[in-house]
């Protein structure tokens, strides 16, 4: 099934999700499977860093395929989170749609340092 | 009323931030135009040493990733001139204490800055140490706790007291317990919990003396006997990985300037080993590492003042390997970084 056209979807559900980045390997945020037969359009996605003294930086890479297969595109490379301030890498003014069978990366320099925040809406 | 900030989110104060510190919610045009000014908090290179200070070098920091090889690289500057120091640091912040303006006794200080290691900025103020004291121990640490042991202080008294500080805050040195001897120009290294000070000019004499003694970091209490140097030495340096403590170079009494690198296992209570040698044979070098390869450099060399940083693998023995250069060459200089022993 192909991605729905944006002026005839049936369903939109709204969705968030959070992650602690427990490791410093690439960790999948957000997926849209193959033949899922949705868009998810991206509203935003933060990262807060929960440790009180150390910056960590983040990564956070678009893959072209789904459960964060291949090689990804990089939005954010190595960006710096000081401690305790929380960055926003997409918010409404820059929303992403992810098509199918692609997915969302990240990466923590430091472990349980960093949390990913994303909201996104299901089309389909 | 909320004030809407550089980010161009509403927060409840206004939110300026630093390079310590930048606590609040920012968007990545912020980030990338606070990056540029230098006013960013960014992770500590793990790698990262920083050469404090020396002699001419004034107040000069170099600093270079201890995983590669290479020459350094200036980072700010301290905010004096600071000859024969102590270093410590964290992962994240090290601090600068003590030493003389111009390397003579009547220049000592009390002062201490820091800077924030994963920056290239200058230092700022820190608090004070209990005493002005130059020629003390190299300076360690562990995550939360510098130490600093020893030295002259501006009467030309030498010292047996260790003293120490809260990494974290800025606050002034606290007096910790005391050596087993005044001493100056010894070497010192750590692990996480025990500090170990090496040889140096002992008193009363002053003699150059083989006697090692150690503390244990989290304690306030006095110095216990380690083990010993292979021979007296004094104006070396030391560092460490989390188990094993090395120290290279220094002078014995009768000529100036020595090669010999000698390791200790910090958790026994034993001599010194052989290891290998410096490169160059000097004294009144600096010395750091990670937690797998120390480094020494600067120094002073006969009636040379030296700009070469040697390496070796901590875990092994052999001779040291070049490493590069300095960006300037001098001697009485301290060296700490992100990841030495006393931080595993």
């Amino acid at each position: 099934m192909s991605a729905p056209n944006l002026v005839n979807v049936a369903t939109i559900t709204a969705k968030s999700d959070s992650l602690l980045l427990t490791g410093t390997s690439a960790t999948k945020l957000l997926e849209n499977t193959a033949s899922s037969g949705k868009v998810i359009k991206v509203n935003s996605l933060v990262v807060a860093n929960v440790d009180g003294s150390s910056a960590a930086t983040i990564t956070v890479g678009i893959y072209p395929q789904d459960d964060i297969a291949g090689t990804p595109v990089l939005i954010a490379s190595t960006i710096s989170v000081p401690a305790d301030a929380t960055l926003v890498v997409i918010d409404k003014n820059m929303g992403y749609y992810l098509e199918e069978d692609t997915s969302i990366g990240v990466t923590a320099s430091a472990a349980n340092d960093l949390t990913c925040h994303v909201t996104y809406e299901e089309l389909s | 009323m909320g004030t809407r900030y550089l980010g161009g989110y509403i927060t409840a104060t206004e939110q300026t931030p630093s390079s310590s510190s930048a606590t609040g919610v920012w968007d990545l045009r912020t980030h990338s135009k606070e990056l540029v000014a230098e006013t960013w908090q960014n992770p500590s290179p793990p790698g990262r040493a920083l050469f404090f200070g020396g002699y001419p070098r004034a107040n000069v920091i170099d600093f270079f990733d201890i995983a590669t090889t290479g020459n350094a690289t200036d980072f700010g500057d301290l905010s004096t001139n600071a000859v024969y120091t102590g270093a410590c640091g964290s992962s994240t912040r090290a601090v600068r204490g003590g030493g003389s303006a111009d390397g003579s006794v009547g220049s000592n200080m009390e002062t201490m800055d820091y800077v924030t290691i994963g920056s290239t900025g200058n230092a700022q103020d820190f608090g004070d140490l209990t005493t002005d004291r130059y020629r003390g121990d190299d300076g360690f640490s562990s995550s939360t706790r510098g130490i600093f042991g020893g030295g002259i202080n501006e009467s030309s008294t030498s010292l047996n007291v260790i003293e120490y500080i809260t990494i974290s805050s800025t606050g002034n040195g606290t007096d910790f317990g005391d050596l087993g001897a005044a001493n100056f120009d010894p070497a010192s290294f750590c692990s996480s919990t025990r500090g170990v000070f090496a040889g140096g000019q002992a008193e009363p004499g002053p003699s150059t003396t083989n006697i090692v003694q150690y503390i244990t970091i989290g304690s306030t209490g006095n110095t216990t006997d380690f083990g010993d140097l292979s021979s007296a030495t004094q104006s070396f340096a030391g560092c460490s990985s989390s188990t094993r403590g090395l120290v290279g170079g220094g002078s014995p009494a009768a000529s100036q300037g020595a090669g010999p690198i000698e390791y200790f296992t910090i958790a026994s209570t034993g001599n010194a080993t052989d290891f290998g040698d410096l490169t160059v044979a000097r004294s009144f070098l600096g010395s750091t590492s990670s937690s797998s390869r120390g480094v020494w450099g600067g120094g002073f060399a006969g009636i040379s003042t030296l700009n070469q940083i040697d390496f070796v693998t901590i875990a092994s023995t052999g001779n040291a390997s070049d490493f590069g250069d300095l960006t300037v060459a001098g001697n009485g200089m301290r060296a700490t970084s992100a990841s030495h022993g006393g931080l595993q």
